[in-house]
Order: structure tokens, then C-alpha cells, then sequence
């Protein structure tokens, strides 16, 4: 599969999966960019991969992961507040509507391994296999956080924590 | 938590509606990634014709080296079995036999060969054996060994 077919099926999934996980449409766009240019130099291994869409999102997970790690040592050295990051309104539709802002706000609280786990089972439909894939952990880890990640979120909705 | 009430939260979370891509952001990402490979290619195309020189010039060297011995071997046996003529062999040879073994050695196994060429004029082939066995019991530097002498 040759990068642009690769884009014209899971580019814009692709996209939204960065914009939940980091939270800025500037860093998707980003990030997204430079996940093509790894995948652009992965020619050999795009074309042996069984699931294209798994190792796509590997790829472009490890690149958020970079991202983020950067991100976390910027501020740590500005000394700027870390809360900031987790915030989902810039990159969701009707951020002043109180409902989808009180999710974004809940997903968004969530610790980064569960909400990455929920990104790709809710919105992006992969299985907890798939999830293993991407996230080079076993399917019963994935599932595991997938749970977790659930429950804390149905707590954050009503209001218990 | 049953598996409803996590149902219920799936649900309630696929209302997140995110804001699609920018226009134009397609053909960003794609110009960048090929312009990154074009970038990140390990051979230019100098270096991909270097290579190719490079094999061609190494198969040469194989298949010469390869017929260089075969005929090199054909052409000894020949000397030693007496079978066909070495005249083509001591000609070529003589000026390199000189060179590496000094004269003296080099005249000893022309007149050698000489004399084997003699011998196939007459009929009478110098076997391998003979040769050998004169080879083995003979120095080469001017003097008879001690069994031949006695």
C-alpha cells in the first residue's frame, strides 16, 4: 500500500486519534506529518505487514508518544502548568456545548495509557488485539485498561470523583 | 460495572464530535513525506551507478581468474603427462620462470621441458611419474641430491 492510499483510508482517523491524544490540532497536524515521513522511509516493512492499519497507528502512536514525552520535558523546563495539556476543547465540534464539553473534559482526565486504549476502541474501532498491536502490550493488558479506563470515566461523568 | 453501563459510556463518548482535518493537510503530509524519502535515500544515483561498476568489475576478476587457472591447469598436465605439446606453456612461461625462480632454476625446467618435447617427437611420452620423481630427487640449485649422486 503506497502512502497516499495509506492517507486516503486512515488519514483522517489517523488525525482524530492524534487530536484526542494530545489535545492540540497544531500538534496533530504535526505529528501526523512526521509519522508519514517515518512511514515513508518503513517502505519495505509497509508492504510485508498483514494489518496495514495497525502498523500505521503503531507508527503514529510511537510518534505521539515522542511528542508528548517532548512536550512533558519542555514544560517541566518552563515550569508551566502540566494540566494544560489534557485539555480537549481546542480540537472538539461545540466545545461550549456543556455535554460534549463535560466528555472531552473526562476523556481528557483520564491517565494516557487508558485514554489512548479508549481512543482506539471507541472511536477508531479496533479490536483489543489490534490494541496489542499498536500498543506493543498483551491483549489482556489492553483490555485490562480499557476497563479501567471505562470505570474511572463513568465515575468523572457523574460527578463521584 | 456490567457490561451495559460500559456500553452506556461508549455510547455518551461517541458523541465527542472532533473537528475534522484542515484542507490542505493531505497534500502537506504527502509532499513531506516524499520529499523525506528523496532525503533519506542510502544511494544517490552516482552511487548507485558506482556500485553497479563496482559488481561488474568483480565479475570480471571471478570468471577471468577462473579461466586463467583452468587453462593454467590444463596446460601443466599437459607438460607432465607428455600428451600434448608445451611448447605454448615454456614460451609463455620461460621470461615469468625466470623472473620468480632466478635463471638457473628456470633454464634447468626448460631444458626440462625440452627434453619432454624431444622425447613425444621420438614417440616415447615422458610420463607424470618420471617427471615427478626427477622433480622430487633433484635440487635446483646447480647440485645433484645425495640418492642420485651415489
Amino acid at each position: 500500500m503506497n502512502l497516499d492510499e495509506l492517507y486516503d483510508r486512515y488519514g483522517e482517523k489517523m488525525y482524530r486519534y492524534l487530536a484526542l491524544r494530545l489535545g492540540s490540532p497544531e500538534d496533530a497536524e504535526d505529528v501526523l506529518q512526521e509519522a508519514f515521513c517515518r512511514l515513508a522511509r518503513y517502505s519495505v516493512r509497509r508492504a510485508l505487514v498483514r494489518n496495514p492499519r495497525a502498523f500505521a497507528f503503531r507508527v503514529l502512536r510511537n510518534e505521539a508518544n515522542r511528542h508528548l514525552a517532548k512536550r512533558i520535558r519542555r514544560r517541566a523546563e518552563e515550569a508551566s502548568d502540566p494540566g494544560e495539556r489534557d485539555s480537549l476543547a481546542s480540537v472538539i465540534e461545540g466545545p461550549d456545548e456543556a455535554r460534549p464539553a463535560a466528555l472531552a473534559r473526562a476523556l481528557g482526565g483520564l491517565p494516557d495509557e487508558q485514554r489512548d486504549v479508549i481512543i482506539l476502541k471507541v472511536f477508531e474501532g479496533f479490536s483489543f488485539k489490534e490494541i496489542a498491536a499498536v500498543c506493543e502490550v498483551p491483549a489482556n493488558t489492553a483490555a485490562s485498561r480499557y476497563r479501567y479506563g471505562i470505570e474511572k470515566l463513568r465515575s468523572l461523568l457523574e460527578g463521584k470523583i | 460495572m456490567n457490561e451495559d453501563e460500559a456500553r452506556d459510556v461508549e455510547e455518551r463518548l461517541k458523541e465527542i464530535q472532533v473537528k475534522p482535518a484542515p484542507p490542505g493537510l493531505r497534500r502537506r503530509v504527502l509532499d513531506a513525506a516524499a520529499k523525506h524519502k528523496e532525503g533519506s535515500a542510502w544511494t544517490t544515483p552516482l552511487l548507485r551507478w558506482c556500485l553497479a561498476a563496482c559488481a561488474a568489475v568483480i565479475l570480471v576478476v571471478f570468471l577471468a581468474d577462473g579461466f586463467i587457472s583452468r587453462s593454467q591447469t590444463h596446460r601443466l598436465e599437459a607438460l607432465l603427462d607428455g600428451s600434448r605439446p608445451a611448447t605454448s606453456w615454456t614460451d609463455d612461461g620461460s621470461r615469468a620462470l625466470a623472473e620468480v625462480l632466478g635463471e638457473p632454476v628456470a633454464g634447468k625446467l626448460l631444458a626440462r621441458s625440452e627434453t619432454a618435447a624431444e622425447l613425444r617427437e621420438k614417440g616415447e611420452p615422458l610420463r607424470r611419474e618420471e617427471i615427478l620423481k626427477e622433480l622430487l630427487t633433484e635440487d635446483f640449485d646447480g647440485s645433484e641430491s645425495k640418492k642420485d649422486t651415489r
